[in-house]
C-alpha cells in the first residue's frame, strides 16, 4: 500500500511541476473563473434589452408581451458556460494527465529500471492510477471552489443550498468524464509505439465524442453544441434521427454528459426546476454508461500493462 | 540546379511522404467522412423542418385558422454546407497541426536536417519547399473535399448546382486554403521553436482551442439573442429592423462582443464563407460585389495572418541556431 501511495504521490508531483500541463490547467482555471463572470454579464444585458424591448413595443402599442424568459431562470444558469470549458479544455487537460503519465517513464527509460525493483507492474500501475485520480481531483475540487467563491462575490448570484447540491454533483460527473479521457490518453499511451501517435489518437476520438456522435444524434452544428442555450435542444423529428439516437445516443458519451450537465445546472428553460433526484433518475442511464466506459478504458489499461513487456520499450517522437 | 529546382524538389518530397503517412491519411479520411455526414444530417434536419412545417399546415387548416403567417422552409442547397464549413475550421486545422508538426518533426526526429543542411540548399528554400508542398498537399485536401461536397450536396439535396453555385464553394475552398495554412505555420514555428517535440504539439492544440473553440464560443454566448433559445426578439415578435433601433442603445456591448471575436481568425474565415455560401440569410441571395464589399475586413485579416505566420514560420526555421534534436 505504501509503494502504491508513494508512486501517486510521485506521480502528482511530477506532473505539477510539467510546464505544458501547467498552461493548460491556468487556461483551464481562468475560463472557470470568467465563466460566472460571462454568464453575469450576458444575462444582465439581456434583460436590459428585454426591457427596452418592452418600452419600444409599449411606445407602439403592443400591450401583450410575455414576461422576461430570463427571470425563470435560476442564478446558477449564469455556470452554465463552465459545462462547454470542461467539455473542451478539461478533455483536451485529461488526456494529457494519462498520455504524460506513462510516456514520461516509457520515454526516460525509468520504467524498465522500475520493473526489475521489487515492484509488480500491478502496484506501479495502481500507483499511476491512484495518483492521476488525485491530480484529477484537485482540479476538480479547484474548480468547484472557484464557482462557489466567484457565486458569492459576484452580485445577483447567490446560490441557495440546493445550487451548491447540483453544482457539487455537476463537478462529480465532470470528474468521472474526465477520467474516461485520463484513461484513454493512459491507454494510448501504454499501446502506441509512436509519442505523437498516442496524442493523436485520443484526440481524434475526443473530436468524435464531442462532435461527431452528438451531431448524428441532435442534429446540431458544431458550434451549436458548444452554445450552453441550444446545446440540449432536442433532436429534429424523422426516421433518420430517431435510427441515430436509438443506435448511436447510448454510447454518445459527449452528449450525455452535456444534456445531464445543462439540465442539473438549470440550463434549458423547458426543464427549470426539475428536483435534483428526478433528473438523476431520468439520467442513470447516461451516468450508468460513462462510469462503463471509464470502467473499460481502465480494464484495458490493466490488461495492456500486465502484459507489458520490457522488450517493446523503444517508443520515438 | 537552380534554386526554384530545390525548393520544388522539397516540395515534391513533402508531397509524397504525407501521402504515405497514416496519421496525416486518417485524418484526412476522417475530415472527408464528418463533412459527408455533416451534409447527410444537414438534409435530414431540414426534411424534417418540411415535415413540421406540413404538419402544422394540415393542423391550423382542419381548425380553419389563418395559414398565411406559417412560412414554408425554403431550400437553399449552399445551406447544406454549414457543417462542412464548421468542420473545415475545426478538423481541417486540426489536419493543418499534424501537417505542420509533421513536417518538422520527421527532420528532427530523424537527424536528416543536419545532413540536408550540408547540401547546397539554404535554410529559407528548404523551408520554402516544405511550405509549398504543404501548399499543395491542402490544395488537393481542397479540391477532393470540393468534388466531394458538390457530388453529396447534388445527390442528397436532389439538385444539381449552378455555374455561380460552384464557383462561390470553389472561392470558399480558396480561403480555406489560406486558413488552414495559418495552421500549419503555426504548428511549424513552433515544432521549430520548441525543444520537445510533443510539447510543440500540445501547445499547438491549445492555440487551436483557444482561437477556434473558446474565443467565437464566448462571443457567442454573450450575444444577447443567443441567451434565449429560439432568440430573444423571435418571443417577442420583433422584426429585423426594429432590432436594430433597440441594439443601438447597446452598441458598446455589441463592439466588445464584436471586437473578442475578432480576435479569433476562425471567426474571421467563419464570417466570410457563411457569407459567400449565403449561410447566413443576410447575404442569401446576395451578388458576389456585395458581399466582398461588406466582408473585406475579414478577407484581409485571414490573408495578412497566412502571410505573417508563415513569415514567421520561415524566420523561425532561418535563424533557429539548433534545429536538429540536441542529444
Amino acid at each position: 500500500m505504501s509503494s502504491i501511495l508513494t508512486i501517486a504521490m510521485q506521480e502528482v508531483k511530477v506532473l505539477f511541476r510539467e510546464r505544458v500541463f501547467f498552461l493548460l490547467l491556468s487556461i483551464f482555471i481562468i475560463m472557470t473563473l470568467a465563466s460566472s463572470f460571462i454568464g453575469l454579464i450576458a444575462t444582465a444585458t439581456t434583460t436590459s434589452i428585454y426591457n427596452a424591448s418592452v418600452g419600444f413595443l409599449q411606445h407602439n402599442g403592443v400591450n401583450n408581451i410575455p414576461s422576461n424568459p430570463l427571470n425563470a431562470l435560476p442564478a446558477l444558469t449564469n455556470f452554465r458556460n463552465v459545462i462547454v470549458y470542461i467539455f473542451l479544455i478539461g478533455s483536451l487537460l485529461a488526456i494529457v494527465i494519462g498520455h504524460r503519465s506513462f510516456i514520461r517513464e516509457r520515454k526516460s527509460g525509468v520504467l524498465p529500471l522500475l520493473l526489475t525493483r521489487p515492484i509488480s507492474p500491478k502496484t506501479l500501475f495502481m500507483g499511476k492510477i491512484l495518483g492521476i485520480c488525485m491530480a484529477l481531483f484537485s482540479i476538480i475540487g479547484i474548480t468547484f471552489v472557484i464557482s462557489v467563491i466567484s457565486s458569492l462575490l459576484l452580485p445577483f448570484q447567490h446560490l441557495v443550498f440546493d445550487d451548491i447540491l447540483r453544482l457539487f454533483i455537476f463537478y462529480v460527473l465532470s470528474f468521472f468524464y474526465l477520467l474516461f479521457f485520463t484513461f484513454l490518453g493512459l491507454l494510448f499511451a501504454i499501446r502506441t509505439k509512436s509519442e505523437s501517435l498516442a496524442l493523436f489518437i485520443p484526440v481524434c476520438i475526443w473530436v468524435g465524442i464531442s462532435f461527431v456522435l452528438p451531431e448524428l444524434v441532435s442534429g446540431q452544428t458544431p458550434t451549436a453544441l458548444l452554445n450552453p442555450v441550444t446545446m440540449d435542444q432536442t433532436a429534429p423529428a424523422g426516421t433518420f434521427f430517431a435510427l441515430m439516437s436509438q443506435y448511436l445516443g447510448p454510447i454518445s458519451l459527449g452528449w450525455h454528459y452535456t444534456s445531464f450537465s445543462s439540465q442539473l445546472l438549470n440550463n434549458s428553460l423547458q426543464i427549470s426546476y426539475a428536483s435534483i433526484g428526478s433528473i438523476i433518475l431520468a439520467n442513470s442511464g447516461k451516468i450508468f454508461t460513462l462510469l462503463v466506459a471509464a470502467g473499460i478504458c481502465l480494464g484495458l489499461c490493466f490488461y495492456l500493462i500486465r502484459a507489458y513487456s520490457i522488450q517493446e520499450e523503444n517508443i520515438y517522437e | 540546379m537552380n534554386n526554384a529546382a530545390k525548393i520544388f524538389a522539397v516540395a515534391k518530397k513533402e508531397f509524397t511522404d504525407a501521402l504515405k503517412n497514416k496519421v496525416f491519411l486518417v485524418f484526412l479520411a476522417f475530415l472527408l467522412f464528418l463533412i459527408g455526414t455533416s451534409i447527410v444530417v444537414a438534409s435530414f434536419d431540414f426534411q424534417s423542418k418540411v415535415v413540421v412545417y406540413q404538419n402544422a399546415l394540415i393542423k391550423l387548416k382542419q381548425s380553419g385558422q389563418v395559414v398565411e403567417n406559417l412560412s414554408e422552409p425554403q431550400f437553399f442547397p449552399l445551406q447544406l454546407l454549414r457543417g462542412a464549413i464548421e468542420f473545415l475550421e475545426i478538423i481541417g486545422a486540426i489536419l493543418a497541426i499534424v501537417l505542420g508538426y509533421l513536417s518538422i518533426a520527421k527532420e528532427k526526429g530523424n537527424n536528416t536536417l543536419q545532413l540536408i543542411l550540408t547540401r547546397p540548399i539554404s535554410r529559407l528554400s528548404f523551408y520554402a519547399g516544405k511550405f509549398l508542398g504543404n501548399a499543395l498537399l491542402l490544395v488537393s485536401v481542397a479540391g477532393i473535399v470540393f468534388v466531394g461536397v458538390t457530388l453529396v450536396v447534388e445527390v442528397v439535396g436532389k439538385t444539381m448546382l449552378t455555374g455561380p453555385q460552384l464557383f462561390r464553394i470553389l472561392l470558399t475552398f480558396a480561403f480555406t486554403i489560406i486558413y488552414l495554412l495559418i495552421f500549419f505555420s503555426i504548428s511549424a514555428a513552433l515544432s521549430t521553436l520548441m525543444k520537445s517535440l510533443p510539447n510543440a504539439l500540445i501547445v499547438s492544440f491549445v492555440i487551436w482551442i483557444l482561437f477556434v473553440l473558446i474565443i467565437p464560443q464566448i462571443g457567442d454566448t454573450m450575444d444577447p439573442d443567443n441567451q434565449v433559445p429560439g432568440g430573444l426578439f423571435n418571443s417577442l415578435h420583433i422584426i429585423k429592423a426594429d432590432q436594430l433601433v433597440i441594439l443601438e442603445k447597446f452598441s458598446r456591448y455589441e463592439k466588445t462582443r464584436d471586437s473578442l471575436e475578432q480576435t479569433s481568425l476562425t471567426k474571421h474565415y467563419e464570417r466570410l464563407a457563411f457569407a459567400l455560401l449565403g449561410i447566413k440569410d443576410t447575404y442569401n441571395g446576395k451578388s458576389l460585389d456585395f458581399v466582398f464589399h461588406d466582408k473585406i475586413g475579414d478577407v484581409w485579416w485571414i490573408s495578412l495572418a497566412s502571410i505573417l505566420f508563415g513569415a514567421a514560420g520561415a524566420m523561425m526555421f532561418v535563424k533557429k541556431r539548433m534545429l536538429w534534436k540536441e542529444e
